[in-house]
């Protein structure tokens, strides 16, 4: 039974767009780390996970939400810097695809670690009480909570684009994404900024996790389900393309959603079959904007 | 342009160590005999079947280099292939295993036709993605596959025309298992030490230049990846029959993960390695389970450590390197 | 002389000793073992850890059979059939164990069963809701002690029967799309359509859904006034949660089909208050063994006692019933005595059907609301709404699809 109400399908459109927002966090941080370090990090699920843990912990510790939201983020970033200073610097001048491996080795570790401190069984935090409560949209009482989960991704959106754009670190990375040698010879520090772009790229992602745990239950294995949707739509969007990974989430976060009203059984096999015919005939992504070559 | 660079072509390839072969063959022979339960003569089988999975990733990994992050495809088409075949139309277990295998060669003829021209990273993420269809279909079909509930499959008799083998028991199993895991492997031996074998290692060291003595990189490539897509599908043909049971976390990209694991741990650098690498696998998986859940933790160390400071030459190098 | 005497009376006393401890089989030392099996590790944990507190509470309180002591020898089956099949042969083959006990989900006691003329030993689910276990695919060794599906849909049947206001409203199903989940769906559109109760939608989400938002709206565009939903019991705080967050749960009587747990409770607290649960059981029931239990339990945990915990015991208790009445330790004579095995259990007596080994106890209809003063620090438990009695919720020999054991 699918409902011809208009507001019903507007409603959706929110759902998918929330959707979206979680992916696009988590994918944002993939995609610079892709685009400056060349890496693939396969450990970003575990960090997102890792981020809504921490937030659980400054949580029930400080009883307030929005510090958690700085905090956690904060912390994920200087364990992001740790992983890049032990295991991914000293590995740049070896062949890109043990890095791969070594993220991957990464994820064991990670999960295996939170369920050391923090046990295997399941969490749940719910929303701050200045965010629950509901407003009403046509017919339907939407969640304020959502609302702000949306205005939180065009938010941190539009400030990584000021912040690219208009600063002058920011700019340092957009140049380093194309062209890294040139940099160097000015004497920019490139070890350094890959450590930052890491550290951004994990908190992102961190952030996701501890915006999504008042939705959804947290337990150790929470990101191993998310990431497979981050890793669609960094393929879609383009390896390394902010646009694109902004678009693409949105495109995957209303495909989910409406696929649950509509077709839910084999939506997921669509989306992976769109996922490899990308990295086939399009490597770019959608757009054409990422830097995947598709050469030998 | 961005090329992804191929593995270190300092990884030294050794295919065959006879006596050494002999011995562990030998070995393996003698353990219905002298294990106290069945549970160790299963646990044995494990190592055997998991083995040929992680030597058949290899095969693509170390000898072709090529990273398949979605291994567990074709293993999963030869579980879930002969598994219906046998639960849902009787078949006996030879044609049950043929198909299996069959199956995932087509199978991976079909996929690795499309994607053996992609670099390093695509390669990687579209193996991923196949894979995850492959999963997704089988999870969600739950109608013909029993879905999340798994498949009960039980072990029909071995019917060679002449001889009619009812291999009910551990011990029986696992002299199958045994003869044709070690098929295998001296065929794909065989295989690697032929000049074809020579060309997919020049390819893996350096595919321009292979290209430029004449070498058909692609054609090269695709024949490994169905070598390997092949023999992985006899594994989890024989796991199914094994178990008894086909569940699709078999093939999920975490069981992709794991057996990629396995072949860093045992060594890329030898085909027999990464049944160095199961052996570790399964029996810090039983035997470190029974004192803590965290089993995992340390392999993931030893698996960073392996990749970080070895570069992917695995346990078989450090205990060389010890032994110096 | 006196000491002569008395060690003539030694004498006597150990010919004696020794006669009657010569009627006893050459192993009388050897612990009888119980291999004891659920998900102890990942979503299903806390459940599984319930359950094995329960099982191990009832046979450390009774501690021997026959001048043998129970050993209750644990295995993590990580809610999954492939491990629960491996480290059931392993509790068989290498542990010898006397008998299998606990077994989380559905899918884990369908497969189990598959195995069982290999394993040998008597296999008893506390907690496998699945009716074809002990349906159509009864087997001699195969036993449960919990209610199953089809008895929980008679027991909330017998509920509307009552409620006139449960009976006239609009349901909504909403079911996870699995085995279990499609399962539960169907056997309750088929009582509603005895009944005459409306079903205004019915959804299967996939297994791995964590925006329940779309069926929330639909639900709500319906109108209805009640959902059932077998959604598995790990997520179900997802849905109640979001089902919270839009106000849902104001309107609409959500029932849990898997029930929530009191671990869930704890955690989500009070957004979960109104939402109906199919109980097996739970702490609330007004029994006097019940407060006999949940004191032993407290005492030796300092946990509130789960459902599932309740349930294990029981289990248990059948199972040390059997073991202390067969004949030997052979898997043959153990089930045999578990056909007709009793126990005075939390909530009343549980005995064990010989036609398809599925045990007869009642089935509770639950709701969440503020806990009756506790020891347990617990503000919000499960409170019982309707109990259907074990001859009420039974299934017929004739309808199980058991052809009789």
């Amino acid at each position: 039974m699918i409902p011809g109400d208009v507001t019903f399908w507007a409603v959706q459109i929110l759902n998918g767009l929330v959707m979206s927002v979680l992916l696009m966090l988590i994918t944002l941080g993939l995609t610079i780390i892709f685009g400056i370090l060349l890496v693939v990090n396969f450990a970003h699920g575990s960090l997102y996970m890792w981020g809504a843990y921490v937030g659980m912990g400054v949580l029930s510790l400080t009883g307030q939400f929005w510090l958690a939201l700085l905090v956690a983020p904060l912390v994920i970033a200087i364990v992001g810097i740790g992983i890049e200073r032990t295991l991914i610097q000293p590995m740049r001048s070896q062949p890109v695809i043990l890095t791969l491996l070594l993220t991957f080795g990464l994820t064991l570790v990670l999960d295996e670690t939170a369920r050391i401190l923090w046990g295997s069984n399941p969490y749940s935090i719910n929303a701050p009480d200045w965010l629950s409560g509901t407003i009403r949209i046509g017919s339907v009482v939407y969640p304020i909570y959502r609302i702000f989960v949306i205005g939180l991704g065009i938010a941190v959106a539009l400030l990584l684009f000021l912040f690219l754009e208009k600063t002058d670190l920011g700019t340092v990375i957009r140049a380093a994404s194309s062209d890294r040698e040139t940099l160097e010879v000015m004497g920019v520090n490139t070890s350094r900024l890959f450590m930052l772009v890491f550290a951004l790229g994990s908190a992102l992602t961190a952030l996701s996790g501890l915006v999504a745990a008042p939705m959804l239950t947290i337990y150790p294995a929470m990101g191993h389900n998310i990431i497979i949707d981050a890793f669609v739509v960094l393929v879609l969007g383009g390896l390394g393309s902010l646009r694109g990974t902004i678009v693409a989430s949105f495109l995957v976060g209303q495909v989910q959603t409406l696929g649950a009203v509509v077709m839910p059984e084999f939506a997921l096999v669509v989306v992976f079959a769109m996922m490899g015919l990308v990295l086939l005939v399009r490597p770019r992504g959608l757009l054409n904007l990422g830097r995947l070559d598709d050469g030998h | 342009m961005m090329a992804i660079e191929s593995l270190p072509a300092a990884t030294r390839v050794r295919l065959r160590d006879g006596w050494l072969l002999v011995g562990v063959v030998a070995t393996l022979a003698l353990v219905p005999l002298i294990s106290p339960s069945r549970f160790y003569v299963n646990l044995a089988v494990e190592v055997v079947l998991l083995g040929l999975w992680a030597a058949s990733l290899n095969v693509l990994i170390g000898f072709t280099g090529l990273v398949s992050f979605g291994h567990a495809a074709f293993f999963g088409l030869g579980v879930y292939t002969t598994g219906l075949l046998i639960a849902k139309l009787g078949l006996s277990m030879a044609p049950a295993l043929l198909a299996g295998v069959a199956v995932a060669a087509v199978a991976a003829l079909l996929v690795g036709i499309v994607i053996v021209r992609l670099s390093g990273i695509a390669f990687a993420l579209v193996t991923l993605a196949f894979s995850m269809m492959v999963f997704t279909t089988v999870w969600r079909w739950s109608k013909l596959t029993g879905g999340d509930d798994g498949l009960t499959v039980s072990r029909p008799p071995l019917d060679l025309g002449f001889v009619r083998l009812d291999l009910q028991g551990a011990a029986q199993f696992y002299y199958l298992a045994l003869v044709l895991v070690l098929c295998a492997y001296l065929a794909l031996s065989r295989f690697l030490a032929s000049p074809v074998g020579a060309a997919l290692q020049a390819v893996r060291q350096n595919a321009v230049r292979a290209e430029s003595i004449g070498i058909d990189v692609h054609r090269h490539r695709l024949l490994a990846f169905v070598v390997a897509g092949a023999t992985a599908g006899l594994a989890g043909s024989l796991y199914v029959l094994f178990r008894g049971f086909a569940a699709p976390d078999l093939l999920h990209w975490s069981a992709s993960g794991q057996v990629l694991l396995m072949t860093i741990l045992g060594g890329i650098g030898t085909l027999y390695g990464p049944f160095l690498g199961a052996a570790v696998f399964v029996v810090l998986q039983e035997v470190l389970s029974t004192y803590t859940q965290y089993w995992m933790l340390p392999l993931g160390i030893i698996f960073i450590l392996a990749v970080r400071f070895m570069h992917g030459r695995g346990l078989l190098d450090l205990l060389r390197a010890m032994r110096r | 002389m006196a000491s002569s005497t008395s060690r003539t009376f030694s004498r006597i006393a150990l010919a004696a000793a020794l006669s009657a401890v010569g009627s006893l089989p050459a192993a009388a030392q050897e612990p009888i073992k119980i291999g004891f099996m659920a998900a102890l590790s990942g979503l299903f944990s806390p459940i599984g850890q319930d359950m094995q507190r329960g099982a191990q509470l009832l046979v450390t309180q009774v501690g021997e059979i026959k001048g043998r002591k129970i050993e209750l020898v644990v295995e993590d089956s990580e809610g999954k059939p492939a491990v629960a099949l491996r480290k059931a042969d392993r509790l068989v083959s290498e542990s010898k164990v006397h008998a299998l006990l606990g077994i989380f989900s559905s899918a884990e006691i369908i497969a189990l069963g598959g195995a069982a003329d290999k394993l040998g030993v008597p296999i008893l689910t506390t907690n496998s809701g699945t009716p074809r276990a002990t349906g159509e695919r009864c087997h001699p060794m195969v036993f449960r002690s919990n209610p199953n599906d089809a008895m929980t849909v008679r027991g909330v049947a017998d509920w509307l029967r009552g409620n006139e206001q449960a009976r006239k409203g609009k349901w909504y199903i909403v079911a996870h799309d699995y085995e279990w989940g499609q399962g539960a769906a169907k056997a309750f559109k088929d009582a509603a359509a005895k009944m005459g109760v409306s079903i205004i939608g019915e959804d299967y989400a996939p297994l791995d859904t964590k925006d329940w938002s779309t069926y929330i709206n639909k639900i709500s565009a319906a109108g209805a006034d009640y959902v059932w939903a077998p959604v598995i019991v790990s997520v179900v705080t997802d849905f109640i949660k979001q089902a919270r967050s839009f106000g849902l749960l104001d309107k609409t009587r959500l029932l849990a089909v898997a029930g929530v747990t009191d671990s869930q409770l704890e955690a989500v607290g009070g957004v979960a208050d109104g939402v109906m649960a199919a109980s097996w059981a739970t702490w609330t029931v007004k029994h006097p063994n019940m407060a006999k239990f949940t004191d032993a339990y407290w005492k030796e945990y300092k946990v509130t006692p789960g459902f599932q915990a309740i349930l294990a015991y029981n289990g248990a208790g059948l199972l040390l019933d059997a073991l202390s009445r067969a004949g030997s330790l052979s898997g043959a004579d153990v089930a045999k005595a578990l056909e007709t095995a009793k126990f005075d259990g939390p909530y009343g007596m549980v005995v064990m059907r010989k036609f398809d080994h599925q045990a007869s106890v009642p089935v509770f209809i639950g709701q969440v609301g503020a806990a009756p003063a506790n020891q347990f620090g617990a503000k919000w438990a499960v409170n019982v709404v309707h109990e259907a009695a074990a001859t009420v919720s039974e299934v017929p020999p004739q309808e199980t699809g058991c052809k009789g054991l």
